[in-house]
């Protein structure tokens, strides 16, 4: 009970206190506040200023209202609300994302995720550098940073190359070039397939597949003992031949001909083998070893002679019409080899043998010819016909027959026949011309001649053709020569620069059609053409014509003389460069001996249309484009007219 | 079954174009076991059969390669010019060849007889042929033998026609150069004999 009663004192005493009790009676008036500080003011007018006694705040939820309630002596209170933003931190990013932490007065924390409004993206000169800038709407920006690889393409393959194009993301390509690491060969049963699989280092592979062809092998001497001295008797042991094999790419090796001594050797082949025969015939005195290929033209009395060997310059001096070519400082002259197309043919055994060439020309002086007369002209057909045919068998015979018809033929060592000879391929390499049908010259200035002037021409000289062609088509004989009705007839086409057909004896050929069917009209070419290096009309030559009788008979062949300035010799004059339809003729007669040889059953009208169908343009300068009416036909090809032409059956 | 080892003293062929691939080898095994074990093969039986359409490569009545010519021929003077001469070597016919056994009975001497049919292409002709041949072992000592074995074909003639052109010209096929320069087949009836000894342990 006493305890009870001293609460209830207490309060009422403070109460009084504070009311102003103590100020001796003074009533509060009224009482202000601003924040923590207290006016009161008392009925007596004085004011007394009390600071808050304590303080107590209190948030809401929203983290930004903020009530403090400041408490007073007197017992009373004021309640003072603010809102307090909050405080943003600095920004933060992750992408394209800003992420920004608000802390608020009551120490909490709200945080905000800001998508950019725009981007700008930009590519380092590396092309896998992007730079991606964002911009947010508080104008904040990010950077980010990132490469980006390249997207490799498929790779595409060329042989042992591998090829990858890679693309980039500012849109750029690269293009890498890597090479096999390592390959693998195998090859198909048919020897010749071969399959190269490549791999590379990203473990790409890629498989090429290529057909190689074998490599036929030159059948070689390959044992074969020989005396020292041909013409000493002893023993020789049998000479033999390697097979003829393919050798593949794979290794393997098949024989397609067994060795032989009836397979082809040649020349340079025996020159391997330290023989210096030419006649490459082997001789002992218990057997003869033919080394040459099957039935061989080698045994021709040129072939030895004119074979062709590292200096070209022949072992001994050559005759023809009985009239030696020397040089100048040796026994034989340094000729130039034939062409490649006569090489070849040769080296295969292809000749002539056992054809007869008879070459019409001048010879009227032959023992006594000097290059100033010109009566050496018969000796330089005949070397040419035995350079391109050196197995044929050469016989001359003066032009000068053709106009009395009394000419006495003779073999290559100018041997007059005495027993009838039968000729498969006359050459003529000149022609009848109106003494005034050539280039008509006055004062240095030259003209064509008229065609009143050739007309002329073809009256005076109408007698002499038909008499030719008589002989040609076997009505009138020559002695000792056999009839020439199926002869293959070769004609030069003139020196002039003219058309052909104004050389009045080719324009007689054409004209008979027996003899036009074997005709071969032959221009002049300044070389031996072959595809690399082409050959030119010459300069002098006539060339084909518009008269297509003529021209479709018409081909063309080298006009030089195989020889340089100066190195030869006949009959002790010296023969500079001569060239001239004249020597162009005899080759093509050449050719068509070699043709007749190896082909019995060819007559003289097939033998002549093989030579113009075979002749080709594109070893001449003016292919693509060769006019008939220039070329003829073309140039006249040994190896083409050997080669089958048609249908193979 | 007694088990035989053969071990060759040593082989002596005499002259031999090609001994036949197949034949021979099971002829003389067969004659050495007939005597060695002394049991007789009272049927006939066949030591060598073949059927076969011959295509670019032909072969001997033996077996042995006689030549083999290309798909494509290239003109030896021109390699520009080239013919696929392929059906030209395409045989028309099935060749049949075969080698038929039969055993002497008293003198235990195989006797063989065969037959080849030939074949023929357009540009190669082989004639049929005909086989003969005998072999006999004899027990030259306690588990020596001696072996002997000869044979020979017949007929079998080789033709080869030249490939010809529109000018009528006449080559030889497989390289296109003048049929008078065709090499020579060098081919004669293919005969083989043959000794062998075994030593049977």
């Amino acid at each position: 009970m006493k305890r009870i009663y001293y609460v209830t004192i207490f309060p009422l005493f403070l109460l009084m206190l504070l009311s102003g009790c103590a100020g001796g009676g003074v009533i509060v008036s009224s009482r202000t506040y601003v924040a923590g500080t207290q006016t009161v003011t008392y009925s007596n007018g004085s004011t007394v200023t009390n600071t808050a006694t304590s303080t107590a705040v209190v948030w809401a939820s929203d983290h930004i209202t903020s009530t403090t309630t400041y408490s007073f002596a007197d017992g009373t209170t004021n309640a003072v609300v603010a809102t307090v933003a909050g405080t943003a931190g600095t920004p933060s990013y992750s992408g394209s994302t800003q992420t920004i932490v608000t802390t608020y007065g009551d120490a909490t924390t709200s945080t905000a995720t800001n998508a950019a409004v725009s981007n700008v993206i930009t590519w380092a000169s590396d092309h896998v550098t992007r730079t991606t800038t964002y911009t947010y709407a508080d104008g904040g920006s990010n950077a980010v940073v990132a490469t980006v690889a390249g997207t490799a393409g498929t790779p595409s393959y060329s042989g042992s190359t591998q090829t990858i194009v890679t693309t980039y993301g500012d849109a750029t390509t690269s293009t890498a070039t890597n090479a096999a690491v390592s390959n693998v060969i195998t090859w198909a049963s048919d020897h010749v397939t071969r399959t190269t699989t490549y791999t590379y280092a990203d473990g790409g592979s890629n498989a090429v597949v290529a057909t190689v062809a074998g490599t036929t092998s030159t059948p070689v001497l390959t044992a074969s003992v020989y005396p020292s001295d041909w013409t000493t008797t002893g023993v020789v042991t049998a000479p033999s031949t390697s097979s003829v094999t393919i050798t593949y790419g794979d290794g393997t090796v098949t024989t397609t001909q067994a060795g032989t001594t009836a397979l082809p050797f040649d020349q340079t082949t025996l020159s391997a083998q330290s023989i210096t025969d030419p006649s490459a015939v082997v001789a002992s005195t218990t057997t003869t070893y033919n080394l040459t290929w099957g039935t061989p033209d080698k045994s021709g009395p040129g072939y030895a002679l004119n074979f062709p060997n590292a200096s070209n310059t022949l072992s001994s001096a050559p005759g023809y019409a009985g009239i030696t070519v020397a040089g100048q400082t040796t026994t034989g002259p340094t000729l130039l080899q034939p062409s490649a197309d006569v090489l070849a043919a040769w080296n295969s055994g292809w000749t002539g043998k056992g054809i007869n060439i008879l070459l019409s020309d001048s010879y009227a002086n032959r023992s006594g010819c000097t290059y100033l007369n010109g009566n050496c002209h018969g000796v330089m057909t005949m070397m040419n016909a035995n350079l391109s045919a050196p197995g044929a068998t050469l016989f001359g015979l003066d032009y000068a027959f053709v106009t009395n018809f009394t000419g006495t033929a003779f073999d290559g060592n100018g041997t007059n026949l005495t027993s009838s000879k039968s000729i498969n391929v006359i050459n003529m390499s000149w022609g009848f011309i109106y003494s005034a049908n050539n280039w008509n010259c006055s004062n240095g200035a030259c003209v064509a001649p008229t065609d009143i002037v050739y007309n002329d021409g073809i009256t005076s000289t109408a007698t002499t053709h038909v008499h030719l062609i008589n002989v040609l088509n076997g009505v009138t004989s020559v002695t000792n020569l056999s009839n020439f009705s199926n002869t293959v007839v070769v004609k030069s086409a003139g020196n002039d620069g003219l058309d052909t057909k104004y050389d009045l004896t080719v324009l007689a050929l054409s004209g008979n059609s027996n003899v036009q069917s074997r005709l071969l009209i032959v221009g002049a070419l300044d070389k031996n053409g072959t595809v690399a290096s082409t050959a030119s009309k010459a300069s002098y030559t006539n060339y084909a014509g518009t008269n297509t009788v003529i021209s479709d008979r018409f081909v063309m062949a080298n006009g030089e003389m195989p020889w340089t300035t100066g190195s030869v010799k006949i009959n002790g004059s010296y023969f500079g460069v001569m060239q001239g339809t004249s020597f162009a003729a005899p080759l093509v007669a050449g050719y068509a001996a070699v043709l007749m040889s190896k082909f019995p059953n060819l007559n003289a009208i097939n033998t002549s249309n093989i030579i113009l169908d075979t002749a080709r343009t594109d070893t001449l300068s003016c292919t693509p484009d060769c006019s008939s009416a220039i070329y003829g036909k073309g140039e006249a090809s040994l190896s083409r007219a050997l080669a089958p032409v048609g249908r193979l059956r | 079954m007694r088990l035989l080892l053969f071990l060759t003293g040593f082989i002596f062929c005499g002259y031999s174009q090609s001994q036949d691939v197949n034949h021979l080898p099971l002829i003389v095994r067969a004659s050495q076991h007939l005597a060695i074990t002394g049991r007789v093969i009272e049927y006939p039986f066949i030591s060598s059969f073949n059927i076969e359409q011959e295509s670019l490569t032909f072969r001997k009545s033996s077996g042995a390669i006689l030549q083999s010519f290309p798909k494509v021929a290239y003109s030896a003077y021109d390699s520009a010019i080239k013919y696929d001469v392929s059906s030209f070597y395409n045989s028309k016919n099935v060749r049949i060849k075969f080698i038929i056994n039969y055993i002497e009975p008293s003198s235990k001497i195989f006797i063989s007889v065969g037959y080849d049919r030939g074949s023929q292409a357009e540009k190669i002709n082989l004639s049929r042929a005909y086989f003969i041949g005998l072999t006999r072992t004899f027990n030259i000592h306690k588990n020596g033998y001696l072996t002997t074995s000869s044979g020979s074909w017949f007929g079998g003639k080789i033709t080869q026609y030249p490939c010809i052109d529109s000018y009528d010209r006449e080559y030889y096929c497989p390289n296109l150069t003048a049929w008078i320069d065709r090499p020579n087949l060098d081919f004669q009836n293919e005969k083989y004999f043959q000794i062998k000894y075994v030593f049977a342990f």
